[in-house]
């Protein structure tokens, strides 16, 4: 199993506070796509068509979205693409039945490093995205984005997409909590 | 049918707010989010559960409603302020409604814990400690900050309103915020 982080300290500053609360939620996630199969990895439950491997493939791409496509403003690519579809905007949810677990673990570790490095780089919680992120008919209708609202929108998105993860792992096996 | 509460300000708007307003704003967005995932759903609906998951609207909601009070009357505030549905003998009574209880009521309770809250985090410093130091906790003088309070409640919110995304899809196929 790949190890918990440690739960965040309650009473440190606000980057820091950030940044453990962004980490330990990235653990307890991550750790529920730990130790299943393939096949695990593509359960469904309810009237829903999310699965763990949907949103391990999701998070990686939301991590390279907004820490180095946005925030830095790289060029780097997309993780995931749709062979029938190269239109389709929610190809990491869109997965071939070849791809794999695997793949999607490894991609996110790779964008969370990345990631990490570049938020360090950073020196103040003001430093803004580098391109405009709005709606998709008017992307630039309320300016860039400060990291300060990145990584409070991070948590919450981890921590969302761990109610979908918790509700997925305890179908699969009954493993449930952080 | 009732009517359904609007959404507040979308945080999408502050992209330069400053921590307060953000997480504010976050956590009130949460908060409406899990209060439109339990209106205009019957009591049958808001009983929904997949199991083996016991979790349903109905208890998300007067879970939450324990939470807020938990939070910000008993530990931000150290109000005396018995818990509303969980006891010695049921420690889990707010996932366990009983027939005659109702999403009317559990919504109500819940609108009055956040309310309560709204009044007393405003314009509060973030760096303000819990006033109450619960003699069961397992570290010894833990006091957190408003601003971990706020950042556990928007995580707290956010993850139950994953639960509650597939709830409600699965008793009446809506989705969305």
């Amino acid at each position: 199993m790949t190890e918990p982080f440690p739960l965040p300290t309650v009473r440190s500053p606000e980057r820091q506070t950030l940044e453990e609360f962004l980490d330990y939620f990235r653990g307890v996630f991550i750790r529920k796509a730990d130790e299943i199969d393939d096949q695990q990895a593509r359960l469904r439950v309810g009237a829903s068509d999310l699965d763990l491997l949907g949103l391990v493939r999701h998070m990686a791409g939301v991590e390279r979205f907004w820490f180095s496509q946005a925030l830095d403003g790289s060029d780097d690519p997309d993780f995931w693409s749709n062979p029938n579809d190269p239109a389709d905007e929610d190809a990491d949810f869109h997965y071939g039945p070849g791809d794999t677990l695997a793949d999607a673990v490894a991609a996110w570790h790779s964008a969370v490093a990345d990631a990490r490095e570049r938020v360090s780089a950073h020196a103040s919680l003001d430093d803004v995205t580098a391109i405009d992120v709005g709606p998709p008919d008017n992307p630039a209708r309320y300016g860039p984005r400060s990291l300060r609202w990145l990584l409070v929108h991070m948590i919450e998105e981890y921590a969302r997409h761990c109610g979908h993860a918790d509700m997925l792992r305890e179908t699969i096996d009954g493993v449930v909590g952080d | 049918m009732t009517e359904i509460t609007q959404l507040p300000l979308d945080p999408e708007q502050l992209p330069a707010g400053d921590e307060a307003a953000l997480l504010l704003s976050f956590l009130e967005w949460y908060r409406v989010i899990l209060i439109r995932k339990a209106e205009g759903i019957s009591e049958a609906g808001s009983r929904v559960c997949l199991p083996p998951s016991e979790l349903t609207l109905l208890g998300l909601v007067r879970h939450m409603a324990e939470v807020e009070r938990s939070w910000f009357r008993r530990r931000f505030t150290a109000q005396d302020a018995p818990p509303l549905y969980y006891s010695d003998e049921d420690e889990d009574g707010d996932f366990h409604p009983t027939d005659t209880d109702t999403m009317t009521d559990a919504l109500a309770a819940l609108r009055a814990e956040i309310a309560y809250a709204q009044q007393v985090t405003a314009g509060v410093p973030m760096d303000t400690l819990a006033t109450a130091i619960p003699p069961t906790q397992r570290i010894a003088g833990w006091q957190p900050s408003l601003r971990w309070i706020l950042i556990h409640m928007i995580e707290e919110y956010a993850r139950h309103c994953g639960h509650a995304d597939l709830l409600r899809q699965a008793a009446d196929g809506s989705v969305g915020d």
